[in-house]
């Protein structure tokens, strides 16, 4: 499975130069690199160092609604050209979006896809806000406040260019999204492993279990909240979650990312993500990655509430046991559809 | 079992924005929203559905607790559209690895 890191931030948050700074970088020199540029005439991949051939720039449009077809298209195209060793054979993607786009449809393109399914993974959602302007683009964009929702790992970036205390940002920043970690950049310098963390698939779970959101986040309408679970749940339990969350949440389902104790294969977390009404085929990591073995569940959504979700959680997982309970007593058999 | 159900509905209707009373009655449950009176009764044994609805009158069934908020959604909610989604197409847990002397 070839990594997919997702680099996104508002209009001039500073991707393109932490990508260039990124590039310069020996570790991610099999590194293939998309560019979303929004507007006709595209400059971002003149900054960037990268072979041509790895190099794939989208215009015309916002990746994550005119052109998304376009960005699963030049994957399976990069993909294939890799396959046919007509390309350097790159180890890892990076898709910088533009400054406007929504990370959702974004990552949903990336995983409905049968022709991509089973050859990339996703590894990170980096999301930049800047220290300049950040606090008043979060206030006023939406865009923006989502490009921070959904991201495994946030950074703080262009604090080289001023003296204001970034803590009023940083606790605004936090507010929309307490789960994932923030770090600060100066002059573009972002070490290659927060973009590709060594255990790339499933890291955004390693994340999940080292810093599971303490409490409700919530900004405008937009709420981070992580649901646990002491005890393994029945697989069919899980997947009929799934699919009423899929079917009552939409697009109003930012983003769901989590480590699964699956009670027909505990020994082994299975890692969930969602977006909006699109799942991905779990995958399943050889080993629990710390002694916490609990089922741990982060949720990033609209107007949807923790209560909800729990409560939705509790009754399929009673019906299930109350269903196999009856199964195990000899009577008669129902069908969960 | 009720008592969950009714909490999931409960918590249901307001996550809809809809304002209405869920009540346990006679061991089943009673919602009413604007106007609309629902009853929800577990189905007798025997039967391949789990639960029985009546709204307003008529008979619904549903297999399971997601089929129950679907039918109560689509009532209350006109504009809810389902999602003709199922989870899973590829095996919930990992395959047995088969050693290739297998046949």
């Amino acid at each position: 499975m070839i990594p997919v890191s997702i680099l996104t931030g508002f209009l001039g948050s500073g991707k393109t130069t932490i990508l260039a700074h990124l590039m310069r970088d020996p570790a991610l020199s099999d590194t293939a690199v998309i560019i979303n540029e929004f507007g006709d005439v595209g400059l971002d991949h003149d900054l960037i160092e990268s072979s041509d051939e790895t190099l794939v720039t989208l215009q015309t449009g916002c990746l994550c609604c005119k052109i998304q077809g376009d960005l699963v298209v030049s994957l399976n195209d990069l993909l294939a050209r890799r396959a046919a060793g007509t390309i350097p054979k790159f180890e890892r993607i990076v898709i910088e979006t533009s400054g406007l786009a929504d990370p959702a449809p974004i990552l949903q393109g990336l995983m409905i896809d049968d022709g991509l399914a089973g050859h990339i993974a996703l590894a990170q959602v980096v999301t930049v806000v800047d220290a300049v302007n950040g606090n008043g683009t979060l206030t006023r964009q939406p865009e923006a406040r989502k490009q921070v929702a959904v991201a495994d790992q946030l950074i703080i970036s262009k604090l080289d260019l001023t003296d204001d205390d970034p803590s009023a940002l940083r606790e605004a920043v936090a507010a929309l999204n307490p789960s994932s970690p923030l770090q600060d950049v100066r002059h573009g310098a972002l070490d290659p492993a927060v973009l590709f963390p060594r255990n790339t698939i499933g890291s955004n779970a390693f994340n999940i279990a080292e810093t599971l959101p303490a409490h409700h986040a919530h900004h405008d309408d937009i709420a981070t909240f992580a649901i646990v679970r002491e005890t393994p749940i029945a697989a069919v339990a899980l997947s009929l979650f799934l699919e009423v969350l899929a079917d009552h949440c939409g697009a109003d389902l930012l983003r769901l990312k989590g480590l699964v104790r699956v009670a027909e294969n505990p020994d082994q977390p299975a890692v969930i993500h969602g977006v909006q009404h699109v799942f991905h085929a779990p995958e399943w990591l050889d080993t629990w990655p710390s002694g916490d073995h609990r089922t741990r569940m982060v949720f990033i959504v609209r107007g949807i509430s923790e209560t909800w979700i729990s409560a939705l959680l509790d009754a399929i997982e009673m019906e299930v046991e109350e269903l196999a309970s009856t199964r195990t007593d000899g009577a008669t058999h129902h069908s969960i559809k | 079992m009720i008592t969950t159900l009714a909490r999931l509905l409960d918590a249901s209707l307001a996550g809809w924005q809809l304002t209405g009373d869920v009540r346990e009655a006679n061991e089943g449950i009673s919602l009413r929203c604007n106007g609309t009176d629902i009853s929800i009764e577990r189905a007798p044994r025997g039967m391949p559905f789990r639960w029985v609805l009546m709204i307003e009158g008529r008979k619904r069934t549903a297999a399971s607790v997601g089929g129950v908020l679907r039918i109560v959604r689509q009532t209350l909610a006109p504009r809810y559209e389902p999602l003709s989604l199922r989870i899973a197409p590829a095996p919930i847990v990992p395959l047995p690895v088969q050693s290739q002397d297998a046949p």
